[in-house]
């Protein structure tokens, strides 16, 4: 009974979180830049109107156009299938690290193609640059997850983000959890094409990534890429949220937290995720993209400190 | 059996030499199928019980008899062989049609049969002196087949360098040969122990010599010279299998019952770790596309390097099932990239013969040509790239599960922390490779087959021949079977390690996508949707095959940022009155090298080269001076004497 009731609350989530937090991130940078701006719900009605409208294709486009946005959505759903990335995700067997990260991988593999596909020199530049920033958040993410791994003694992120074994939580506990968080939250950033990394909303298409790769898109195939693109993000938020909780309870006096609040605060820290978005990208300005790698060089050192923390703490 | 197998290949080398032009290459290419599945047929049988074979008295090498041994290794080894010699064999009469070379088809094909022979005795000999036969007998025949245009620079000097290659490597594998014979008193590898420490010179020159042949970090620079100048069939065989051999013989000789000291497993670890990530980062580099296979050959015999390295030290820290397990992972990787990189070799080799040119910056827009082609190299692409559920996937996980469950040994509780650290910097390049094949491929696919046809060549290219198509179809069916199948053949081996990998579960997921998708399109024409307009062009006119972006503004990124390893430099002339917004003229320049080349090799070459200049004046030409050498040597070699 327990175990249906946490696939239909995982099920709704995973159906409503992903467009919420979109409208959230949208409707709080215009109140902050003093817009009204739309509505939280606006996703919803964009993701429906794409979906009705007539879908044209490139003259160059080949079937890799056609099969690409199945593709992507599919390893966007796997993943957020795979990952533990709410607290009360159903528990799936096998889902292992490194399956998530090729999962990754795989979307990014049939996104830069299909951006070839068109033989644009927008969608081409929008491509190499994906290519160029995935080389480098790649071992980010690896390394983030490794060393929760390395405490957890497995590679079964069910296992690795369990409640059970953060009880003997300790001042190194502390600090992995939070390093994992921070590393993934800046890989979620760059890999989702957000702020200091992208702009996804100016109005040049040279100097985008994300969106300067999707441009031949429209219709129906844009309207499976938007939701992937929405399930990728509250998937890396969430894993971001499970980690920063985690920290918090490994403090000796937050520790006998009930599983009630971990459930709600698993869901607070994804909007929370979503208002630190905002608020970058209400803040900061684009980084020039010759100082991109600098930034994706503290992600990796961060994650590589808590490697050795990790070790530190004789996990494994 | 054994008797078939050398009737066929007798039958194989003496028709091209009774009727040089006079046999067509399709009853050629069926002596070499029966010959695969012969191959194939001994590695099945052989795979259950272990069997000697001792050729009678006449046959024997001077010191030790020739003896062949088919176990559980060899099999696996032969069965992969076989499996690429069929799928080559299919291949080959297509493509010597088209192929410009013809006239020395003779040779091609005996140097091929004996390659192949080669090729195949390495893994089943028992004692080193049948080994060092025929890997002599398989690096001449490679050589040769490498070296079939003389007539041109590039293939001189790719003849020139593989042979060298070859020559070293041997040169060192006969004098580690040689000293560890003197020290078993036997040639038979079973008799080896290669773990006692007076024994680690020479296990030093054995792996220095094999990793030549492999291609490993550094002495990898054979590799891009060799594959570019072989025939596109070749190349498969030598990249799927020819460079496996040697680590079959680092399986045989070091992995399999011993284990060598702790030190050598980690060095052989970081040269591992640094060949994946420098074979990665060359191939996205590279503008011939065989050139990128080359280099992400040495990227994969990096990560299988990695493996084996992982399993030698797990073995001398007495963890017998991790030693296992990585060298499971070492064998299955073997294999899957044996599967992919020949079909991408074989897809490489029909873009080659339609377009004759093998330049990514003069492709493009192929897949209309040659759809079957592209599905296939694509499909090769998400293999070599690890895309779950592909048998890339597969190996490549088993890999990170050694390295992962690794950081747990200890030899003492003192130097736990640094080798596990070293672990996970290992993991971190893997990822980090993984990011840089991803775009390699991307890269290469899709400058190869999408968008416009950057030059006229590929704008009339037709499509593969059927035999073709058919060998690599095999291949790719094979590559997503084994994918599926890799996690339940680790478990053949009675490793109990490892968590369970849902791979079935997500092909069965991604083809029922594709289905949903076929219906939905279907459902959409039926409606008269999806029309076709030009791509957006931000309103200045229609786009030609020029204006796409080429392949080395798509690597100009990750060449910019590890310039400081490919010695990247790009000048630009921008001139006009006002330069920065009107230009008349903009001129941009890029070169690139490689820091290996230019400061390690290059300087080596030179010293030979300037050492010999000066050495020449030796050679007077004059009597007078040729006596006084005479004199010369005599006096020393009376001062010698009389000393000693």
């Amino acid at each position: 009974m327990t175990m249906l009731i946490s696939i239909a609350v995982f099920a709704l989530s995973l159906s409503l979180l992903p467009f919420l937090i979109l409208g959230v991130i949208s409707s709080l940078k215009a109140r902050w830049q003093n817009r009204r701006g739309a509505s939280v719900l606006q996703p919803f009605r964009y993701i429906k109107k794409l979906y009705s409208k007539q879908d044209l294709s490139s003259k160059e486009a080949s079937w890799i156009s056609d099969l690409a946005p199945p593709m992507i959505l599919a390893s966007a759903l796997l993943m957020a299938i795979f990952t533990p990335w709410l607290s009360f995700s159903p528990l799936v067997q096998g889902s292992d690290l490194f399956l998530v990260v090729y999962l990754f991988g795989l979307s990014r593999f049939f996104t830069i193609l299909a951006a070839l596909d068109s033989g644009s020199p927008l969608t081409g530049f929008g491509a190499s640059r994906e290519a160029t920033l995935s080389i480098l958040t790649e071992p980010a993410l690896v390394l983030s997850l490794l060393s929760l791994a390395i405490t957890a003694g497995s590679t079964d992120l069910n296992k690795v983000f369990a409640f059970s074994q953060t009880a003997a939580g300790g001042v190194l506990d502390v600090a992995i959890w939070s390093l994992a968080a921070a590393t993934i939250f800046l890989t979620a950033l760059i890999d989702l094409s957000r702020m200091p990394v992208d702009d996804p909303t100016t109005h040049l298409e040279l100097t985008m990534i994300h969106e300067s790769m999707v441009i031949e898109f429209g219709g129906r195939r844009m309207a499976m890429i938007l939701v992937a693109y929405a399930l990728r993000m509250v998937t890396l938020l969430g894993l971001a949220s499970q980690c920063a909780i985690h920290a918090l309870i490994a403090i000796p006096a937050l520790q006998i937290a009930p599983m009630a609040t971990i459930h709600i605060l698993s869901i607070i820290g994804i909007l929370a995720g979503a208002v630190a978005i905002a608020l970058v990208e209400t803040f900061f300005v684009k980084l020039k993209w010759t100082r991109v790698p600098e930034f994706i060089a503290y992600a990796v050192t961060l994650s590589l400190l808590g490697c050795g923390a990790a070790l530190l703490g004789g996990g494994i | 059996m054994a008797i078939v197998a050398v009737a066929t290949i007798v039958l194989g080398l003496l028709v091209p030499l009774i009727s040089p032009n006079k046999t067509s290459n399709k009853v050629l290419s069926a002596v070499l199928l029966t010959f695969a599945l012969i191959i194939i047929y001994l590695g099945v049988v052989a795979f259950p019980e272990t069997r000697l074979l001792q050729l009678p008295q006449p046959f024997y090498l001077g010191l030790a008899p020739f003896v062949f041994r088919f176990d559980q290794l060899s099999s696996i080894f032969l069965v992969l062989l076989g499996t690429l010699t069929a799928a080559v064999s299919l291949y080959i009469p297509g493509y010597l049609k088209h192929h410009d070379g013809s006239p020395k088809s003779a040779a091609f094909w005996i140097n091929l049969f004996l390659f192949v022979l080669a090729m195949a005795s390495v893994v089943v000999a028992a004692n080193a002196l049948t080994f060092l036969l025929y890997w002599e007998l398989m690096s001449l025949s490679s050589a040769l087949l490498v070296a079939q245009d003389l007539k041109t620079r590039s293939g001189r000097r790719a003849a020139f360098i593989y042979a060298g290659a070859t020559r070293l490597a041997t040169a060192f594998l006969a004098v580690g040969f040689l000293a560890f014979g003197n020290h078993f008193q036997s040639w038979s590898f079973s008799d080896w122990h290669p773990e006692e420490p007076a024994l680690l010179p020479p296990s030093i020159l054995i792996l220095l010599g094999l990793s030549i042949k492999a291609g490993l970090w550094p002495f990898h620079i054979w590799l891009p010279y060799a594959h570019p100048a072989a025939p596109s069939p070749v190349s498969a065989l030598m990249s799927g299998f020819m460079i496996k051999t040697a680590i079959y013989a680092i399986l045989r000789i070091f992995v399999l019952d011993t284990a060598l000291t702790p030190a050598v497993a980690l060095v052989l670890l970081c040269i591992g770790a640094v060949s994946a990530v420098w074979g990665s980062l060359f191939a996205l580099v590279q503008e011939d596309l065989k050139k990128v296979l080359a280099y992400s050959s040495v990227e994969n015999i990096g990560l299988i390097t990695v493996a084996l390295a992982t399993s030698m030290y797990a073995r001398s820290a007495g963890n017998q099932a991790l030693a296992d397990l990585a060298m499971v992972a070492a064998v299955l990787h073997c294999i899957n990239h044996g599967v992919f990189k020949a079909l991408l070799f074989l897809c490489a080799g029909s873009v080659d013969i339609r377009t004759h040119t093998r330049l990514l910056s003069r492709l493009g827009g192929l897949g209309w040509k040659m759809p079957s082609t592209m599905l296939l190299f694509i499909a090769g692409c998400a293999c070599i790239c690890a895309l779950p559920p592909t048998n890339g996937f597969a190996s490549k996980w088993l890999i990170y599960q050694s390295l992962f469950k690794s950081l747990s040994l200890a030899f003492a509780p003192t130097d736990q922390e640094p080798t596990s650290l070293l672990f996970v910097l290992v993991i971190g390049c893997l990822a980090l490779t993984s990011g840089l094949t991803i775009a390699g491929y991307t890269r290469a696919a899709g400058m190869v087959f999408l968008g416009r046809p950057r030059s006229g060549d590929s704008a009339h290219a037709r499509e593969a021949d059927r035999e073709m198509i058919l060998a690599k179809t095999i291949l790719a069916g094979l590559c997503l079977g084994l994918g599926i199948v890799t996690p339940s053949l680790a478990n053949l081996f009675n490793i109990r390690l490892l968590p369970t990998l849902p791979l079935p579960v997500i092909a069965v997921f991604f083809l029922l996508t594709v289905l949903f998708l076929y219906l939905l399109s279907r459902a959409a024409r039926e409606r008269g949707e999806g029309r076709r307009v030009d791509s957006w062009e931000c309103g200045y006119g229609s786009f030609n095959g020029r204006t796409q972006i080429s392949p080395e503004s798509f690597s100009q990124p990750v060449a910019y940022l590890f310039r400081p390893i490919l010695l990247y430099r790009m000048n630009s002339d921008i001139t006009g009155a006002d330069r920065r917004h009107f230009p008349d003229k903009i001129r941009s320049e890029t070169s690139m090298k490689s820091l290996l080349e230019t400061s390690v090799y290059k300087p080596i070459v030179n010293l030979f080269v300037n050492a010999g200049k000066h050495l020449a004046r030796l050679q007077a030409g004059s009597v007078h001076m040729y006596l006084l050498y005479v004199l010369c040597s005599l006096v020393g070699l009376l001062l010698v004497g009389a000393l000693l």
